[in-house]
């Protein structure tokens, strides 16, 4: 009886060690996103739609060449995105504007989100649907080349 | 219980609760004594740390920023400034003479201006390096950048012309036989206002006219007392000497690389948190100095690191664990000293008393201004 109670355990432990290694890129992304947010951003709500980051890495000069565009059509981010996402530590290096960017600017203090595995590098935007992440794009100087505007319209 | 089955299940919750990642400090026997501690009152980034044959001594060199306003700081046999050049903003390519002179070309600009050590720009001139290259190849001085002075007072300059965009000839193969069938290294010549072609230096190691890896195809290069030029690659196990005019090969070997570079397949070239993680699993030579005051060379070999830690955040490259490799004027391997995690390997300068190497803790407490540890080390020929 004692080695049918060990071999269900070990099949138990197996299977669980199973179920983890099909997690997805994306439901790995999209739990590590909601802990997150959970830890960060408490009080913020998760709805669908798209939220827009600014991370560090990827085209520096094409981030900040993106942004000043962006800066000057803030009525259509406002319209487009649910909220925007930056650390303290991007503040420092990039002017306070981007604040402006949108009515919902979530800055982590800690500066944990450069550091978070999204999947996401300099300009990035994350699609959610459900709680979950459906999309996810970043700016790369290729999309740079052919216009911010291709870039936002660009499919997941 | 039985000790069979105790094990079995011991292994199974080894399995399913791997140890904590992030947890990748180095030996505690580290072998390198401090002798000084450099406070900088500004940060360094982009460093290089060179043999310049003018002065016929080793030059420190890197990029800051003070107020947003970007400079580069030329130094000899130090890391503090001997000459500051004053930059109207993010370069596309620099070229550098010496301590008084700087080349620069900034973006969407044919116009090349040469500045003086007091940041005048002394003189303007044009050079197209799309005529000869084509739209996807400009050069890349940020890399590898030397330059020679000979009797006549003209200067050659010495650097990469062949980065291309990985995407447009990583997946074939023609082109990638076509693009590392060119020199690995090009000479210009500067002369009065002029830059001019005057010939290519050695070539690619045949591994990059194959599908197969050289993904990482960035290389680096030195140049030694001798005038040879020493390159190193990421995924290879081997230096390549360019000496009178030959190529030769050396066996490199670091002790933590235990199996050869594989990239999984169609990897996203574009994807850099893809390619982030690619590389958290490689053992890889990132970089290589020559030390002219002690004539041995120091490989930079980037560890093995978890990528992804159990609370969602990632580790950077920039944290990946490392070791130097030192060779010694023969190239062979006379010591490997494991670093500690706290040193920053891309702020690594050579002066006569020793090695510098950032410290990212003090660096931290000093308000994001660099500050470095000198390290003595020793004279492996002797």
């Amino acid at each position: 009886m004692k080695k049918v109670v060990y071999f269900i355990f070990l099949a138990m432990i197996s299977f669980g060690t199973k179920i983890y290694a099909q997690e997805t890129v994306l439901e790995k992304r999209t739990r590590f996103f909601n802990n997150y947010m959970k830890e960060q951003f408490p009080e913020f709500k998760i709805t669908d739609g798209e939220y827009f980051f600014i991370l560090p890495g990827g085209c520096v000069p094409c981030n900040k060449a993106a942004l000043k565009i962006l800066l000057g059509n803030t009525e259509e981010m406002k319209k487009r995105f649910q909220a925007v996402l930056f650390s303290q530590k991007t503040l420092k290096y990039l002017s306070d504007t981007i604040k402006t960017l949108h009515s919902t600017t979530l800055i982590d203090t800690t500066n944990k989100l450069d550091r978070m595995s999204f999947g996401m590098f300099g300009i990035g935007i994350l699609k959610i649907k459900d709680q979950k992440i459906i999309g996810i794009k970043n700016l790369t100087a290729e999309d740079y080349k052919q216009g911010i505007i291709y870039f936002l319209n660009k499919e997941y | 219980m039985r000790p069979k089955l105790v094990f079995l299940i011991i292994i199974q919750i080894l399995i399913v609760f791997p140890g904590r990642g992030n947890n990748y400090t180095s030996s505690p026997e580290f072998p390198l004594v401090p002798i000084d501690t450099i406070n900088l009152d500004f940060s360094v980034s982009m460093s290089k740390s060179i043999f310049v044959p003018e002065y016929y001594t080793q030059v420190n060199y890197y990029f800051t920023e003070i107020n947003e306003q970007l400079y580069f700081i030329y130094s000899i046999d130090s890391i503090k400034p001997t000459t500051i050049f004053k930059l109207q903003g993010l370069l596309t390519s620099f070229y550098c003479l010496n301590k008084d002179s700087l080349i620069v070309n900034y973006p969407n600009s044919d116009q090349y201006l040469l500045i003086n050590n007091k940041s005048e720009i002394i003189d303007t001139f044009y050079f197209d390096f799309s005529k000869i290259y084509g739209e996807k190849k400009i050069p890349w001085t940020f890399l590898n950048l030397f330059s020679n002075k000979n009797k006549n007072g003209e200067y050659f300059l010495y650097f990469q012309t062949t980065i291309p965009s990985l995407h447009n000839y990583q997946r074939s193969l023609d082109s990638r036989i076509k693009l590392f069938s060119e020199p690995i290294l090009s000479c210009y010549k500067f002369s009065g206002n002029c830059i001019k072609i005057e010939k290519g230096i050695g070539k690619y190691p045949d591994k990059f006219k194959s599908l197969d890896g050289m993904y990482n195809y960035i290389y680096h290069v030195s140049l030694n007392r001798n005038l040879d030029f020493i390159f190193s690659f990421y995924e290879l196990d081997s230096l390549s000497i360019y000496s009178n005019g030959e190529m030769k090969s050396k066996y490199l070997n670091s002790k933590f690389k235990t199996k050869e570079i594989k990239y999984k397949k169609n990897i996203d070239d574009y994807d850099l948190t893809e390619y982030e993680e690619n590389s958290s699993k490689t053992v890889g030579y990132l970089n290589h100095y020559y030390d002219s005051y002690r004539d041995q060379y120091y490989i930079i070999v980037k560890k093995q690191y978890p990528y992804e830690n159990e609370d969602g955040t990632y580790n950077k490259p920039e944290d990946a664990p490392w070791s130097i490799l030192i060779l010694n004027d023969k190239f062979e391997k006379v010591d490997e000293i494991d670093m500690p995690n706290h040193l920053r390997k891309q702020g690594f300068f050579i002066v006569p008393e020793g090695i510098a190497i950032q410290d990212k803790i003090l660096t931290d407490q000093n308000s994001g201004n660099s500050v470095l540890v000198l390290y003595k080390i020793k004279n492996y020929n002797l």
